[in-house]
This record gives C-alpha cells, structure tokens and sequence, in this order.
C-alpha cells in the first residue's frame, strides 16, 4: 500500500511534463502492479461489513430455532466475516511461533469451531433483541465499529467491532463486548487449556477438540 | 476502623490502568474462587431459581425497585464528590418522586418522567481522585473486585446516609430486597454467568478479566491503547 501511494505521488510530481494519458495508463498501472487490495479499507466499507454480518445472524436467527443448524451457520458467518486465522494465531500467543504449520491448521479448524459454538450460543440469548450498527472509527490501522444491543427488559450494552483489510479484504478481528475484549478472553482460554496439557500442541488440540 | 482500612488499601494502589491485572494474591484468590464456585453451585443458584419459579414477575420487579430505590442517596453522596452535580440533582429528585409519588420507591414514577442521573459507588469517586485500582481480590459471596474497589464499597457502607436512619425491623427489609435483588439478577443473566463459571477452561481467570475490562469500561476514560493491532504485534511481549 505504501508502495502504491510512493509510486502514485511520484506520477502525479512528473503531472507537468507528462502528457494526460500517460499519467492516466500509468495510474491504472500502478494499480494493477500493486495487487488486488489496491484500494484503502473506508470507513463505509467497515461499516457495510459488519452491517452485513448482522443482517446474516439476524436472517439466520429468525430461519430456525434448531440449535445445530444455527451453530453451523454461525461457523460461517464466523468464517466469511472474521480474519479467523488471525484470532487463532492471537489465542495461542507465544505458542503460535513453535507450531508447525500442520499443527497450526489443525488447531484453526478446531478452534473456529469452538469459537462458532461459544460465541453461538451467546448470541442466541440475544434473540428477540436489535443490534444496530451506529458508527465507524478510524483507530491506529483499522476502524472500530460500534454497534448497540437492544435487549428486551436491560440496558442496551455496546459492541464494538474491530475491522482491518490487512489479510487482503476487510475483516472483523475482534469484539469488544461492554469493554471485555474477545482476543483477550480466548488468549487465557487456550494459554489455560495449554498449560493443563503440559504446553503440548497436539495435546491442546485434542483437549479443545474435546470440549465441542 | 475504616480509615485504617482506606489507608492500607491505598498505600499500596497501581498507576490508574495497567494492561495486565496486578493480582499478587491469586493463590489467596483461587482459593476464594472455588469456595465463591461451591456456595454458588450449591446455595446461590438453585436458591435464585427457586426465588424467581416462585414470585411473579410484577412482586420480583417491585422489591428490585424497592432495593434500587435505596441505593439511591449513596449515588448522590459520590455524584457530589465527583463533581457531578447535575447528575446528583437529578438523582435527588428521582429518590423524592419515587419515594412518594412510587410508594417507598416500590414504582418507578421518576424513570417515566424522565428524571435519574448516573449511578455511582465510591470506588469510582476514588478513581476520579487519580486513584489507581489497585490489586484484584476476589471477595467471598461478592465476587471480583480491585483492592481500591473493595475499599469502595466498606466505605459506601458506612457513607450510606440513610443508615443512620434505619433500624430494625425496618432494616431487615432495605438487606433482604438488596439480596432479592442480586437473586433476580444471577438468574437474568443466568446464561453468560453459567457460561464463565462453569463452561470456561479456566473461570478464574475469565472472571478476573471480564471484572476488570467492563470495570474500566463503565468508569470511562479508556484510550486507544485498549485496541492492540494484533497485525502489528501478533504476539505479545511475553
């Protein structure tokens, strides 16, 4: 991206001596040799993401009341929404750097799962209620979504959703939920769950996978 | 007696937000842990369930208003304290309006009307001084708390202005609502609770976290250092 913009300024310093059209191909150029994400994340495109990722658990909720189906849905708006490996990197922390890449995909798939299921199954208490997407931020690298829960009968508490297009497309890869930060949460879940399995990769792996 | 305690707990107070909890007692903690676990598995859950299966919801909601009604003249006393006196106007009026107009705060004529400012505790008072919170301590039966929180709350005990006015049989009421209270609240939010107590890999530690982020969250003030980049520094420091 830095690149892009050097390059983009460089074209636009040499605007006076170069004719119109050679500017013109050269941008498109530039764009092009710059890659796919050649566009900078907006804040009306984090705002559209995580809209859309709530319209998608809304329509889920209201099409069934079968926990299974709801829960394997909820994996793959986890999945089409969320920089999931990115969170499952983040959880294991330190631990991330010793694995294999074997490992690390194992553990991913097992930990998307856990994840649909935890984060499912809380959601589906939010039923009946409204979350409406209210703001976009820009925060350091990445904007900061801020979404408010309407339940029925309590406070409207706050969540915020933490959008980056550092994978390669925009992505949510955190929630903070009245404050409590997700990332965190499941740092000491799986940092617990390692050190009860004697800092053994395979042996977290089991373990979580036996949780499900 | 609770000066002594102010002092000790704030002679040993933290700069006012540190990322990683101060908890130099968790051993002393855990062990609070398991026995808050046991009197909640064995006592406090089954006695909420039974409470609210048993009272119809318009009696349940009447004592809650009951309850909240009475912790209202300690919120002003830390509105005034804090500075916040258009929240302490408010909230005097909402205690004269629904301590007659609601019968003894039984209604909730002031909400309606609009008219109530923040809720406060002393612990956020001294948060506002600059005092930082201090370590974790996990209290019996109350639960997650921070050294300078805790002081908090002995010191809202004793400020309670009504206090001096209440003696028994009618004091029985005031604690009894309040236990009321924290019964319906442990089975409305029987879920998540559930979910940390007894579904999480390690619910001390989950219990410490969620504490102490929505904590610092309701006391405002947090900046951006709260939003790590996980890009940047995927790892940590550790």
């Amino acid at each position: 991206m830095k690149m892009f913009m050097m390059t983009r300024m460089r074209i636009f310093m040499a605007q006076n001596k170069l004719p119109r059209r050679a500017v013109l191909s050269g941008i498109v150029a530039a764009l092009l040799w710059s890659g796919l994400p050649a566009y900078a994340l907006t804040k009306s495109a984090a705002k559209t993401l995580i809209n859309q990722a709530v319209d998608d658990i809304n329509a889920m909720v209201a099409s069934t009341d079968d926990e299974e189906i709801i829960l394997a849905e909820f994996e793959k708006i986890f999945e089409r929404y969320a920089d999931v490996n990115l969170i499952a990197r983040y959880a294991l922390g330190a631990e991330a750097r010793r694995a294999t890449p074997k490992q690390m995909k194992k553990f991913t798939r097992v930990f998307k799962i856990y994840m649909a299921r935890k984060y499912g199954s809380r959601f589906r208490e939010f039923m009946g209620s409204d979350i409406i997407v209210k703001d976009s931020k820009k925060v350091k690298s990445f904007y900061k979504v801020t979404a408010e829960a309407k339940l029925q009968n309590a406070n409207p508490f706050e969540v915020e959703f933490l959008v980056s297009d550092k994978s390669g497309k925009p992505l949510f890869f955190n929630i903070f939920i009245e404050g409590i930060n997700m990332l965190l949460s499941e740092r000491a879940e799986i940092g617990a769950l390692l050190d009860k399995n004697g800092g053994k990769i395979d042996r977290l792996i089991t373990a979580l996978e036996a949780t499900l | 007696m609770a000066l002594a305690f102010v002092l000790v707990f704030l002679g040993i107070s933290t700069p006012l937000y540190s990322q990683d909890a101060n908890d130099p007692f968790e051993t002393m903690n855990r062990r609070v842990h398991g026995v808050n676990i046991a009197l909640d598995k064995s006592i406090v859950r089954p006695v909420s369930f039974a409470y609210v299966g048993n009272v119809n919801d318009g009696l349940r909601q009447m004592i809650n208003n009951f309850a909240e009604n009475l912790s209202v003249p300690g919120d002003i006393v830390n509105n005034v304290l804090q500075g916040e006196f258009q929240s302490g106007l408010q909230n005097t009026g909402k205690f004269l309006i629904n301590s007659t107009l609601g019968f003894a705060g039984l209604g909730t004529p002031a909400e309606d009307l609009g008219i109530g400012g923040d809720e406060s505790d002393f612990g956020a008072t001294l948060h506002r001084w600059g005092v930082g919170e201090g370590f974790y301590v996990e209290l019996p039966l109350f639960g997650p708390s921070t050294s300078r929180d805790a002081t908090g709350k002995l010191v809202d005990w004793v400020l309670n202005p009504l206090a001096p006015l209440i003696e028994p049989p009618v004091n029985y009421y005031t604690t009894s609502s309040t236990i009321a209270k924290a019964m319906d609240m442990r089975v409305a939010y029987a879920g998540a609770i559930d979910s940390v107590l007894y579904d999480s890999i390690d619910s001390y530690s989950q219990s410490k976290l969620i504490y102490l982020q929505t904590r610092r969250f309701s006391l405002g003030g947090r900046d951006e250092d709260v939003y790590d980049d996980p890009y940047e520094d995927l790892y940590g420091t550790e």
